[in-house]
This record gives C-alpha cells, sequence and structure tokens, in this order.
C-alpha cells in the first residue's frame, strides 16, 4: 500500500503548507481517503508511518470525524442531511424512500457497490432544504421526482 | 453501723411453719403447667429471624450467587470465613467463589455476613444442632452450604 | 509570587502553580481524577472544578494557573453541586459492579461518590456497551468501567514513550482502545493499573486474588535489577500478592518497570528449598540445621587443615544484602583467612531495539552489585578471582568452595571444576545445577524475609524490611554464615541486621553516613571513591 506518484506530489504540498508535520494529518487522510476509497486500519497504519505519527493517534483522528469513512463506501456516497430544517421539511420520508429504491438500510452498500446511503448533520443547506450530498455534489430542495432524476444520472 | 438480727418469733423459731410454706409452693407449681421443653424429643418452635448454621442461596441457574466479593469474611468479627476467588467458568458470571468456607468452630452467629452480603448471597438457617465428631467436619464448605 | 486565598487561608506559591497543587499545599485535597502529578494536566474530568471569585464560571483547578489575589473556595454550596452533578455525570455509564472489581477500596470513584453521598443514580436509561478489548497478558480492561479521564493514554504518550494506546470515536461514543487490537507491550505498563482511577484497567496477575483491604504492605526494594526502585510488597497468608511502586523522587518516583512488578513469584515458588540438604551416598537428603551445619564447618575445617586456608575460595552474591555479603567477606577473612573472595557472575540485559523510553531498568539483572564489592566481595591480594579459582580448582588446587546465592555451574569450564573440589558448601533459594552438586546445601531466605540493605548502581544504599516468614526452615544468610563461622571458631554474635549495619557504617569509610533511619526513609547516597 503506497500513495500514488500523484498523490505523492499533493502530499508534499500539503506539508509545505504547515509550520510542523503533525499538523498536516487531516489534509493527509483526506488525499488518504481519496486515494483508497476508505481509511481501513492499513491506511491509518500507512499515513501513521508517513506521517511519523503513533498510529494509535491517527486513528483516533480518523474515528473522530465522521467524515472519515473507516468501513468500504460505493462509488456514490449518498449522505442525507438529518437535522432540523430538513427533518421539518421531510427529509425523514425521503430516506424512506432511498432505502426502498436503493434496498439497503441507512450504512449499508448496494451489493453492486455503487451507492452507499447515510444520514449527516447538518449540511448548511437549511435555506433550501431538504438536503444532500453525493461524493462531492450538493443537491438540495430535493423532492421525490428530483432524486429519481439525480440517480437516474447517476446510474 | 451494727445490724441487728431480728428476732425469731415462736412460729418462725421451730421452722416447721416456714417448711411448709415451701412445700405448699412446691405442690402448687406440681399443678400448674409446665414450661420444660423435654429436648431433644420435643423441639421448641424456631422464630423466623433465629440465627442458626449458614447456608448459601443458588440463582435461577442452580450456581451460586455468591461473586465473592469477601464483604461478609471482611465484616465477621471472628475471621470465620474465607474466600477464593477466581474466574468463573459461566460467561455470564465474572467472578465466583472456588472455595468459600465457614469454620463454625469460630462463628459467634451473629449474622453480620448476611447483614453484608450485597447479593442476598449467604442466608441463615434454623439448624442448630451442630455436634460432629471431628473439627474438620466443622469447617464448612461451599457445597455443604449450598446444600 | 503570587499571594491568594483558598478557603480563608493565605498562600503565596510560585507564579505558574495551579491552583490545585496551592490547595495541596495547605493540605486541602482538591477531588480529581484525570490529573496526576507526573502526567501534564489535561482537565478532562471536570471534577476539580473550584469558584474563583469574581469569576462567573467555575474553574478546572487542575490546569488554572495561580493569580495575585485569587479568592478561593473548594467547599462552597457552588462548587459541591457542581462535584456532586459532574461525579453523577462519570457514574451515569459506570455499572455499580464494586463487589466484583479489583479496584474496589482504592478506587477514587468510589470514594468521592461515598463522600459525595450520592446513593442512587437518576439515569434510567441503559448503560452504554462498548465491545471488550483485549490489551494483552499483564493488563485486563473493562471498557464499560472506564471513565475516558486518559491517564492511561498520557502515560503511554508521555511516560512509557510507546503510544500504544488512543482514543477513538467521538462523544458519547469515545473509548479507548489500543490500534487494531495490538496488545500493550511496553514494559512499564503496569503502571496503568495503578493511575487508573477506576478498575477499567486491572491487573491480570493479581486478578481477584484478594480484596485489596486484606494485604498487608511493607515497604522494600525489587531485587529485578540494580535500580533500586522502591517498592510496597503486598501480601496475605505469607504469600506475596502483589509488588506495588512508593515514591521516591531520587530513585523511581512513583513507578516500576512491569519485570520488577509481576516478577515476584519466585519468592511464593513451592521449588524453593525448605529444609537442609546434605550429600549421604551421592544423593542430598532432608535433615536438621544441627546436622548440616555440622557438616558444613567439618567438611570445610578438614580442608583447611588438610590443605591450608588458601585452597578455600568463596563466591558472594550480588543478589544478598550488604549484611550478608559482609558478615560472608568476614567470615572467610577473619575466621578461614582465605583473599579467594569473589562475586557470583551476573546477568547482563540489554534490549537496544526496544522503541520505548526505557527510564528505570538497568542491565545489570542484580540488586547489590555495587553494594556486594563495597562490602568487600572481591579477591584479597594475591587472591584468585572467580575465573582464577575455577581454574585453580580444575587444576586441583583448590579443594572447597562456599558459594552464596549463585549458580556458577552454568558457567564454561566451572561445572567441572566443581566436580572436582573435595567439598562444597552452597546457600540458596534453590536446588541449582551448582546446589545439586554440592555437600551440603543450605535453604537462605529470599529479599521479603530479611532486613538488610542494598546499594543501587548509583550508590544509594536503601533498606529492605522483612514482609514474610522465610519459606519452610529457610534462614537468612548472614544467619547461616554466622552459625557456620561460630562452628568454626569465629564468634560472630549479630541480634539483627540492624547491628551488622551499625558496624558496616564504622568499619567501611564510605559507609559511614549510613544509619537506619536515614536508609528507611529515601535512602542515602554514599561518597563515591
Amino acid at each position: 500500500m503506497e500513495f500514488s506518484k500523484e498523490t505523492r506530489k499533493k502530499f508534499e504540498q500539503v506539508l509545505q503548507r504547515y509550520p510542523r508535520k503533525e499538523a498536516a494529518l487531516l489534509p493527509t487522510l483526506y488525499l488518504a481517503q481519496e486515494e483508497f476509497g476508505y481509511l481501513s486500519a492499513e491506511v491509518v497504519q500507512y499515513v501513521a508511518e508517513l506521517m511519523e505519527i503513533p498510529a494509535p493517534r491517527v486513528y483516533g483522528v480518523a474515528t473522530f470525524y465522521t467524515m472519515f469513512n473507516k468501513e468500504p463506501v460505493g462509488r456514490y456516497h449518498i449522505q442525507v442531511c438529518s437535522n432540523v430544517s430538513c427533518a421539518l421539511r421531510g427529509v425523514e420520508q425521503l430516506v424512506e424512500y432511498l432505502k426502498e429504491k436503493l434496498k439497503i438500510n441507512v450504512g449499508e452498500t448496494t451489493p453492486d457497490k455503487k451507492f452507499t446511503l447515510s444520514t449527516v448533520e447538518c449540511l448548511g443547506f437549511c435555506d433550501n432544504s431538504p438536503a444532500m450530498q453525493i461524493n462531492d455534489d450538493y443537491y438540495s430542495d430535493l423532492t421525490r421526482d428530483k432524486i429519481d432524476e439525480i440517480l437516474e444520472k447517476l446510474k | 453501723m451494727r445490724l441487728k438480727d431480728k428476732r425469731l418469733n415462736i412460729l418462725e423459731y421451730f421452722y416447721i411453719p416456714p417448711i411448709l410454706k415451701g412445700m405448699g409452693i412446691t405442690l402448687r407449681h406440681f399443678f400448674s403447667r409446665k414450661v420444660t421443653v423435654q429436648y431433644p424429643k420435643v423441639k421448641k418452635e424456631i422464630y423466623p429471624r433465629f440465627r442458626g448454621a449458614h447456608r448459601l442461596e443458588k440463582n435461577e441457574q442452580g450456581r451460586e450467587k455468591c461473586v465473592a466479593c469477601e464483604l461478609c469474611a471482611t465484616v465477621c468479627p471472628s475471621k470465620a470465613i474465607t474466600i477464593e476467588a477466581a474466574e468463573s467458568p459461566d460467561p455470564e458470571v465474572e467472578k465466583y467463589p472456588l472455595r468459600y468456607e465457614i469454620n463454625v468452630l469460630r462463628c459467634i452467629f451473629c449474622g453480620f455476613c448476611v447483614e453484608a452480603c450485597p447479593k442476598e448471597a449467604i442466608a441463615m438457617t434454623d439448624r442448630y444442632e451442630l455436634a460432629d465428631y471431628s473439627r474438620e467436619a466443622l469447617v464448612y464448605n461451599k457445597e455443604m452450604l449450598l446444600k | 509570587m503570587p499571594k491568594l486565598v483558598i478557603d480563608g487561608r493565605e498562600i503565596s506559591v510560585p507564579e505558574g502553580t495551579t491552583i490545585l497543587r496551592a490547595a495541596e499545599r495547605l493540605g486541602i485535597e482538591i477531588p480529581h481524577l484525570c490529573y496526576h502529578p507526573k502526567l501534564p494536566p489535561v482537565g478532562l474530568c471536570r471534577l476539580c472544578l473550584v469558584e474563583v471569585e469574581k469569576n462567573p464560571k467555575l474553574q478546572a483547578s487542575c490546569s488554572t494557573p495561580v493569580a495575585e489575589g485569587m479568592v478561593i473556595h473548594t467547599e462552597s454550596e457552588r462548587v459541591l453541586k457542581a462535584r456532586r452533578g459532574v461525579l453523577e455525570f462519570l457514574m451515569l455509564n459506570h455499572p455499580p459492579d464494586c463487589t466484583i472489581c479489583d479496584k474496589a477500596g482504592e478506587c477514587k470513584p468510589q470514594e468521592y461518590v461515598f463522600q459525595c453521598g450520592i446513593a442512587e443514580s437518576r439515569f434510567i436509561e441503559t448503560k452504554r456497551v462498548n465491545p471488550p478489548q483485549d490489551f494483552g497478558d499483564k493488563l485486563v480492561f473493562r471498557v464499560d468501567r472506564c471513565i475516558l479521564c486518559q491517564r492511561c493514554v498520557q502515560f503511554c504518550r508521555e511516560i512509557a514513550g510507546m503510544e500504544e494506546l488512543g482514543v477513538f470515536n467521538r462523544g458519547g461514543r469515545s473509548v479507548i482502545g489500543t490500534f487494531r487490537g495490538k496488545p500493550v507491550e511496553n514494559k512499564y505498563s503496569g503502571n496503568m493499573i495503578d493511575i487508573c482511577p477506576t478498575g477499567a484497567i486491572t491487573s491480570r496477575d493479581f486478578r481477584f486474588k484478594s480484596r485489596v483491604w486484606n494485604l498487608t504492605m511493607v515497604p522494600s526494594i525489587c531485587p529485578r535489577c540494580s535500580n533500586g526502585c522502591n517498592i510496597f510488597i503486598e501480601f496475605k497468608d505469607n504469600k506475596i500478592l502483589r509488588i506495588r511502586p512508593r515514591d521516591n523522587e531520587q530513585v523511581n518516583q512513583c513507578w516500576i518497570c512491569d519485570e520488577g512488578r509481576f516478577g515476584h513469584h519466585f519468592v511464593n515458588s513451592l521449588d524453593r528449598l525448605t529444609t537442609p540438604l546434605i550429600k549421604n551416598g551421592g544423593k542430598l537428603s532432608p535433615t536438621s540445621w544441627e546436622e548440616a551445619l555440622g557438616r558444613a564447618a567439618e567438611g570445610l575445617g578438614r580442608v583447611i587443615a588438610n590443605y591450608g586456608a588458601e585452597s578455600l575460595g568463596g563466591i558472594g552474591s550480588a543478589w544478598c544484602t550488604n549484611e550478608d555479603d559482609y558478615v560472608f567477606q568476614k567470615f572467610l577473612r577473619e575466621v578461614v583467612r582465605t583473599g579467594n573472595i569473589d562475586l557470583g557472575k551476573i546477568r547482563e540485559e540489554k534490549d537496544e531495539s526496544y522503541p520505548g523510553n526505557d527510564f528505570l531498568i538497568q542491565p545489570e539483572k542484580a540488586p547489590n552489585r555495587r553494594g556486594a564489592e563495597e562490602m568487600g566481595i572481591s579477591p584479597g591480594e594475591d587472591c584468585r578471582d572467580r575465573e582464577g579459582m575455577f581454574k585453580e580448582a580444575a587444576g586441583g588446587k583448590i579443594k572447597a568452595f562456599l558459594i552464596i546465592g549463585s549458580n556458577p555451574a552454568k558457567e564454561t569450564g566451572a561445572r567441572e571444576a566443581l566436580a572436582k573440589v573435595e567439598f562444597l558448601v552452597v546457600q540458596d533459594l534453590f536446588l541449582t545445577d551448582t546446589a545439586k552438586q554440592a555437600d551440603v546445601v543450605l535453604p537462605a531466605a529470599s529479599y521479603a524475609e530479611k532486613e538488610g540493605s542494598f546499594t543501587n548502581f548509583r550508590g544509594r544504599v536503601q533498606w529492605l524490611n522483612r514482609a514474610l516468614r522465610p519459606r519452610g526452615e529457610a534462614r537468612p544468610d548472614w544467619k547461616i554464615i554466622c552459625e557456620l563461622a561460630n562452628r568454626m571458631g569465629g564468634d560472630f554474635s549479630y541480634p539483627g541486621a540492624q547491628e551488622i549495619l551499625k558496624e558496616i557504617a564504622e568499619k567501611i569509610p564510605a559507609y559511614r553516613e549510613v544509619s537506619l533511619e536515614k536508609l528507611r526513609a529515601d535512602g542515602i547516597l554514599i561518597s563515591t571513591k
């Protein structure tokens, strides 16, 4: 397990931005997640060795932040907001709809490894709620039809 | 101060009337209700809070309730209880007494062990005839106490 | 030096002192769980909150430095209320299983809850359940008892220098653990048993052996290496059940290594010699002290009479106390009149590849090498050292040996040399290879069963107190030597080890400052040559 040449380059750049090596841990974990899909124990071990930080501390950081995936996720990671504004606008029904449509529960991945469904805390789209995030893209003002449309595009 | 002997009157002087009086009391009790219990043929009624020989209680699975916390051994004023704890073979239970012995020769039947027990694992029975032929037989082990 | 008032009492302390430390100086104990004097304050448990006047919020006293003119209350209504609240929070997920917990009796939360008088929790939900974790052979980790004070994590990071533990997940799901279930391997991990304020980390070795209040504590010195860490021997029914560190800032602060903590089982070992043995027709058989000592004196006397005093060699021990070794060499020099004295070989071990901070363990695996040498366990002028003695024994010039507390039979050539001698007396705890070859074997008391002093590698002389009755008929080495000397024309009448210490102070210049009172306190650093 190793960073690709490209990621390696990005990593070197990240290091330049911080006064101490340890401070670059979060961006490095992001790079690792991008590269390997999720932060498995092996990835954490690799990052720890790379950054010369004890592995338990790196694992502590990785588990503290929910945006780091400790389990493998599908190609599209659907993260639905579950906070107040979205909830008031009926996000729960939409989650039910997604569950039905993808035939998985929250926290699970479809057998074809395409979609992972999870609920997250506020995405900052309260004015256009309900909202969700698929990988790095945001979708707001969700309705059943809109969800159908989005998923159709991704298929 | 000098005490003066009371002069006996003539009846007392001859002793006969006091003897008759005493005999009278004896005779009266001869016919009244008897209080002596004919132990061991007859046994007295045991009151529910009587403190006799100990018993270890069992839980629903039939194992001892005792978790070997040693509070009974700690509180025991005559140091009559010896406990050796160990990891329980039952996965549901963490600690159990591998050895639990009460030396009845030392025990003063104060009942502190029962009071100290947080698991209600030890109780006192109404058994009080504890005589035996050897000292060893009077050190009750776990199996005997669980019976 | 800022001046401040704590609970109506004035005190000035150096700049940078925390409130908790300042209160400590006044003898006021502020309850705390995560703070430990040897670890950096983290301010996690929030139990040490105190009221600082003119401050709207309560302050964590473990991490707040004092300032000029502070007025602090540690027992005010507000503080007590907050303390009860914090304690109730800390105990939310803590199981009430003190009955089976090895920590009960020396558990801080237990003490504080008792002090605060909280009898029942208002928490009606079910307690958090985290998956069990394995910390390896030395420690038992009960994750449900953990209150996340992070003392163990801090210890691994700051003291042991091997960050093996971490805090994983966040908020209410936080849990202490090892990465990928790797067992805790640092050589000082046992200290986490002591610093864990709850029963989350307990000792596997001591597990369920006894409730702590039934143990008797005797201050002593660890014999596992030449560092001389201060320890408490804790025992019940004449058996050592656990070893714990004793504070001594000069030597070990408040830590000890795992080898010292868990390496006490040799004292309770069933293989210990319990009676003297003498060889009858090539076989060792138990006998009385009277007979064994008589045989030893007669055998040694015969060799001296036939071949002269220089045909006798003595090997002293770095495992014995200064008093033992002093009497031993005095016997050889003044009664036997030989200078063939040397120290048994000491095992040296250094783990170069150890990644952590190895701050206590010394490579020399015996407690008293320096003391033994200073007591005179070294060859006299024109006399043989250990190797020389074995060479001469092999050559037939040395005819008898008196060996205490060492096992030279393992060394090359020594076994053959020992087989050749006419008479061999061995004093030891066990029937070692050397003892098996002996004509007379005398059972000796272990370090826990006698009084005496050890001199550590830096030259600090420290006192051992007797904890246990000697196993079987074993006797302290010095006592055996005295008996032997008296049977061979000497007059050794020491009532106890303390009198030998007095003689050492008189006779050995470097030890002139030594006295029992000083040794019993923090020990005394002897002047170096």
